[in-house]
């Protein structure tokens, strides 16, 4: 009999011990690990198997929805929450399982069925879960800080650190004082959701935060050329020229 | 405001037409004077009239800003007098205008002064004291639709304070908390359930007591503290150090709660291994000093929903002392201290 490899992610012990006790009775599940946090989490993925992943929302450091930005592996998510409506309504609109804390033992058992279910079918969970952050994030007026992965290597940048953001084909490069970070979105994304008050769209290729823009000036006969307090020179179209007129008046 | 002049004019005008008929009446029938006479002085003396009411209304309106008996009465007095002398005089000119100097309309027009000048005073104090009533009865109207505002806006502040105290968050956190430990423990799960429910009854019942004593707040505080310490174990670190002498002090009620949320909410969701938190309530002879701190890491901050915590209690505080410099903020790179001064004996 197929034993499906189950990790609890969750910073609180008590919330934790539910579920073990709840696995403890089917004998399909196995317990291969417990973690306290998205880095803890992330980490163990990278060296063991996982079969199917319970996943609190609110945890210290990286949220649920950082996690799973950063997963590489593709397991079975069952997400867990007490009470968040934001998260409930991304939950719902990408038409992922979830639990509400707390949960009896016939909910969770039902949704554990319902994802062996989905890997015996093998019907991908990647993709819906891919817009998960992007849902959170649309009920905000903004985000405030964007996680990157690069290699096993985690970084959190704060928004208001950025100095600007280039179109590298079909992902964003995103320029900051720790360095630069790949992210797996459209300029369009970053466009709609950074503060609208410092970050603007110079260029099809550049979405340049204004307070690290030292002066404009120009360069051709419609263009401009935006240089930054770090020295590092951005073309500015005719489009984008006017939208930073626009910004300043 | 329009439909309330125009209401004014139809009345006068309703009861001066009413007066014109019964006066041109009693004179042409009464006192057998000429048809066209009866006309003319009756609309003459009751038109004349109307346009004084004017000045009837404007002296009711004037007297209402005195509270002095007296000068109310001077008021009228004058009033009186010189309405119905205007009025006499006016409408004889109207009428000698109208007629010429014939001697047997102008022998009985002075014939009938006496008469005249009593209706005079009877129509002086009649409209007087129907614009009093009418202003009254807008007044009252006035107070029936504020009070019924007013009884609606605290319906919903008490609505949405309530809204808070039960905060959702913390209710179905603990009741997983409570959920798990029944499982394993049930004699803690008793004493959480204990916990929980005085510490909802205290969030409850101060609803709209302003004051209470240190002591109380702070074993509302700890009972949060406890309660939250089941969630997070280890994680949650706390200490306090409390003069003795503070716990008799008066504080306002529900302070200190939104402050260690935001405490609990910053430090353990930034840290690796959990926050530290310090509370330090020291006595000095003119205030009780108060300071919350917690440990934290300004790389993991989610600023999300920051500030609104801190600026009720600003509020609240400027509000009850009159006094803005009584909530400091203190930070370092990992530590975050928020400092509360609370006046002692202030007479509130």
């Amino acid at each position: 009999m197929k034993k499906y490899k189950v990790l609890i992610v969750d910073d609180e012990a008590p919330a934790r011990e539910v579920i073990k006790k709840f696995i403890t009775v089917r004998s399909d599940l196995e317990l291969v690990g417990e973690c306290e946090n998205g880095f803890e989490c992330l980490k163990f993925l990278s060296s063991e198997q996982v079969d199917l992943l319970f996943l609190d929302i609110q945890m210290p450091k990286l949220n649920g929805f950082e996690v799973v930005e950063l997963m590489v592996e593709k397991p079975s998510i069952i997400f867990v929450t007490a009470f968040d409506q934001y998260a409930i309504k991304a939950f719902e609109v990408n038409a992922v399982d979830y639990v509400l804390k707390p949960f009896s033992k016939d909910r969770f058992f039902a949704a554990v069925d319902k994802a062996i279910q989905n890997f015996q079918t093998e019907k991908s969970p990647v993709h819906s879960h891919q817009r998960l952050a992007e849902s959170y994030s649309d009920q905000m007026d903004q985000i405030d800080r964007i996680v990157v992965r690069q290699g096993n290597k985690i970084e959190v940048v704060q928004v208001d650190q950025i100095r600007y953001l280039q179109a590298e084909s079909d992902y964003v490069m995103i320029v900051c004082e720790k360095g630069k970070f790949l992210k797996n979105k459209t300029m369009r994304y970053f466009e709609d959701h950074l503060p609208q008050t410092e970050f603007i769209r110079i260029h099809r290729s550049f979405i340049v935060n204004m307070t690290f823009v030292k002066n404009i000036e120009k360069y051709t006969k419609d263009t401009y050329l935006a240089i930054l307090t770090s020295g590092e020179k951005l073309n500015v179209s005719q489009e984008g020229y006017k939208r930073i007129r626009k910004k300043i008046v | 405001m329009i439909k309330k002049v125009a209401l004014k004019i139809w009345t006068v005008l309703l009861i001066a037409s009413t007066l014109s008929t019964i006066q041109f009446i009693v004179l042409w029938q009464g006192y057998n004077m000429p048809f066209v006479y009866s006309m003319v002085d009756s609309l003459a003396t009751n038109l004349v009239f109307t346009v004084l009411t004017i000045g009837l209304w404007l002296n009711v309106r004037i007297t209402e800003l005195t509270k002095n008996p007296m000068e109310i009465i001077i008021h009228h007095l004058t009033g009186v007098t010189l309405v119905v002398l205007i009025w006499i005089y006016v409408s004889r000119f109207a009428i000698r205008s109208f007629f010429g100097d014939d001697a047997f309309l102008m022998a009985f027009l002075s014939q009938s002064v006496a008469v005249r000048v009593a209706i005079g005073i009877l129509l002086y104090v009649f409209f007087t004291i129907l614009f009093y009533l009418l202003v009254n009865m807008e007044r009252l109207a006035k107070r029936k639709e504020e009070e019924a505002n007013l009884r609606q806006m605290v319906r919903e502040s008490e609505l949405q304070a309530l809204k808070n105290q039960i905060n959702p968050h913390f209710l179905f956190n603990s009741l997983n908390s409570l959920y798990s430990l029944s499982m394993t423990n049930n004699e803690k799960a008793g004493e959480m359930i204990l916990n929980l429910s005085e510490f909802m009854r205290y969030s409850l019942k101060n609803e709209g007591i302003q004051f209470v004593t240190f002591e109380n707040e702070w074993m509302h505080i700890k009972r949060y503290l406890d309660i939250e310490k089941i969630r997070f174990g280890n994680n949650l670190h706390y200490e306090e150090v409390i003069d003795d002498l503070a716990y008799d002090q008066v504080v306002p009620s529900m302070l200190l709660q939104p402050l260690l949320e935001n405490a609990i909410k910053h430090g353990m969701y930034s840290l690796d291994h959990g926050v530290s938190i310090d509370f330090i309530a020291k006595l000095y002879p003119v205030y009780l000093q108060i300071k919350l701190c917690n440990t934290y890491d300004p790389e993991f901050q989610n600023k999300r929903g920051t500030g609104t915590g801190l600026k009720n209690v600003k509020q609240r505080l400027e509000k009850i002392y009159h006094r803005t410099d009584l909530c400091t903020v203190s930070s370092n790179e990992n530590r975050f201290c928020v400092e509360i001064i609370i006046p002692r004996n202030e007479k509130i």
